[in-house]
């Protein structure tokens, strides 16, 4: 697969990705554009793995972990659009609910953040999230297990691909 | 108020998140506008970040060494070797056939949450059976206590029972009854299931859609089957023999594997397993200073005695009305 086709292909998923895993637009975009340099550059070796996609996705999750670690970036123009920290600024979204667990989810450390949106959003099992994270699933488990304490989710305590969106 | 959430809840909101994706269109045309894009792209490359793996390696090797020369000084010569230490295959399989011995039993955990070494959250909870079939009545409860908005220090909050009839595998949630009781002085405005609120100094009892099981239940985050696997595929090592709560127990550690390019930092999770009925005991996620959190989860299987039994009913306090 070449760079172009995979961006024909698979660039919606991979920003859609980005944006539930960072929550705001401008800083989706400025992941998603720092990774597709990276991968661009290395093509010629992520275009013959099976699945390019997955491992742009962990480059995803890794620049999203390091992103504001960086002193050479600067805070992305766009950081003050609407964000689910400002529950209301976007009339799209009127449940209260769902407004306070994204809020909850934003306050989240980030490496349990990710965890939770390769779970539930990805719709991956912990091994799978273990393979993307490159840890192991009790790892994967222990974050999730926290997270979702804090953000007090009754777990269904079946296999969750029961509760997960279709991917 | 406090609104308990399903993974269902979980997903939806997370789905709505992808209204801030980028058009993919303006991200390429980004890239071609970027000062910063590789040569590919009409531009330099950037210089890569430093990364300080490589002192961190040599630094954790030189306090690795010290140790083990601290321990080789301080551990006599010709002691007796301690008692041989079983495989964490044979742990695993002990697990599986010790859970199915409890199958009928009621299952009491309490899990406790810190933060940065504060504690932030405590759940008590009560399940029966243990090991639910489709098809069984299951009652459990759950009392719990965390802070507010206002206050910093961990309060009772809510105590709340759920029954329900255990659905077809591969289902989750199921409609069942809930009682709720919301104590005064959390901090809180209510404790909030499904579609009800419950007020701070009443209690409730509505239908609701629920979960099933508990936290060591087949398929749960650290259910057996998925300990059992993890253990015998060698993701986890046996530490050694040690006693807990009076308990001999089998301490297991997850082994790191050790990728260069992990996303994730290694998260200690420990497990101590009781030497003699192999059920788990407790399960420490966490290192206890991490902004991470730390969780602490304590098992007890408890036999179905009408004492243990009616510990799955919410007690109502005196002078909360129904509402």
């Amino acid at each position: 697969m070449t760079f172009e086709e995979f961006a024909a292909a698979r660039l919606g998923a991979v920003v859609r990705f980005a944006a539930v895993l960072a929550g705001e637009r401008a800083l989706a975009e400025d992941i998603v554009q720092e990774v597709l340099i990276r991968a661009h550059a290395r093509w010629d070796r992520i275009g013959c793995l099976d699945r390019p996609e997955a491992y742009v996705r962990k480059m995803i999750v890794n620049e999203y972990l390091s992103w504001r670690r960086r002193s050479w970036r600067l805070i992305p123009a766009g950081a003050l659009e609407a964000s689910p920290d400002r529950p209301g600024r976007d009339p799209a979204v009127d449940h209260a609910e769902r407004d306070a667990l994204l809020a909850e989810v934003g306050r989240l450390p980030r490496r349990q953040k990710a965890v939770l949106v390769l779970r539930y959003y990805e719709a991956l099992s912990d091994t799978e999230i273990a393979e993307v994270l490159g840890c192991t699933p009790g790892t994967v488990r222990g974050y999730a297990s926290r997270a979702l304490a804090t953000l007090r989710v009754d777990l269904s305590r079946t296999p969750s691909d029961a509760v997960r969106k279709e991917s | 108020m406090r609104e308990t959430r399903t993974e269902s809840d979980l997903a939806e909101a997370l789905a709505a998140l992808e209204r801030y994706a980028p058009d993919p269109d303006a991200v390429l045309r980004g890239l071609r506008g970027n000062p910063l894009r590789p040569a590919a792209f009409g531009g330099h490359r950037r210089r890569r970040t430093i990364r300080w793996r490589r002192p961190l390696i040599v630094a954790a090797i030189a306090s690795a060494a010290a140790a083990a020369l601290v321990l080789a000084l301080l551990v006599p010569a010709g002691r007796p070797a301690p008692p041989r230490l079983p495989s964490a295959s044979s742990v695993a399989t002990a697990m599986l056939t010790a859970f199915d011995s409890v199958s009928g039993y009621v299952e009491y955990e309490t899990q406790t949450g810190y933060n940065l070494g504060v504690r932030v959250d405590e759940y008590q909870s009560w399940s029966w059976p243990a090991q639910p079939v489709p098809g069984q009545r299951q009652l459990s409860r759950t009392r719990y206590s965390g802070t507010s908005p206002h206050s910093a220090v961990v309060k009772l909050t809510e105590d709340r029972g759920t029954e329900a009839v255990v659905p077809p595998r591969g289902r989750g949630l199921v409609r069942g009854q809930v009682t709720m009781v919301c104590f005064l002085g959390s901090g809180q405005t209510g404790c909030g299931y499904g579609n009800r609120n419950t007020l701070p100094g009443t209690w409730s009892r509505f239908t609701a859609t629920v979960p099933i099981g508990s936290d060591i239940s087949p398929g749960a985050i650290f259910g057996p089957a998925n300990l059992a696997r993890d253990i015998a595929s060698g993701a986890w090592r046996v530490v050694g023999r040690t006693q807990l709560d009076g308990q001999p127990t089998i301490e297991l550690s997850e082994t790191d594997r050790g990728d260069n390019d992990t996303a994730l930092e290694p998260l200690p999770v420990r497990l101590w397993v009781n030497a003699q009925t192999y059920l788990p005991v407790r399960l420490v996620t966490g290192p206890p200073d991490s902004i991470e959190g730390m969780g602490v989860q304590d098992f007890h299987y408890l036999p179905p005695t009408p004492a243990n039994l009616a510990l799955l009913r919410v007690p109502i306090p005196a002078g909360y009305p129904r509402r």
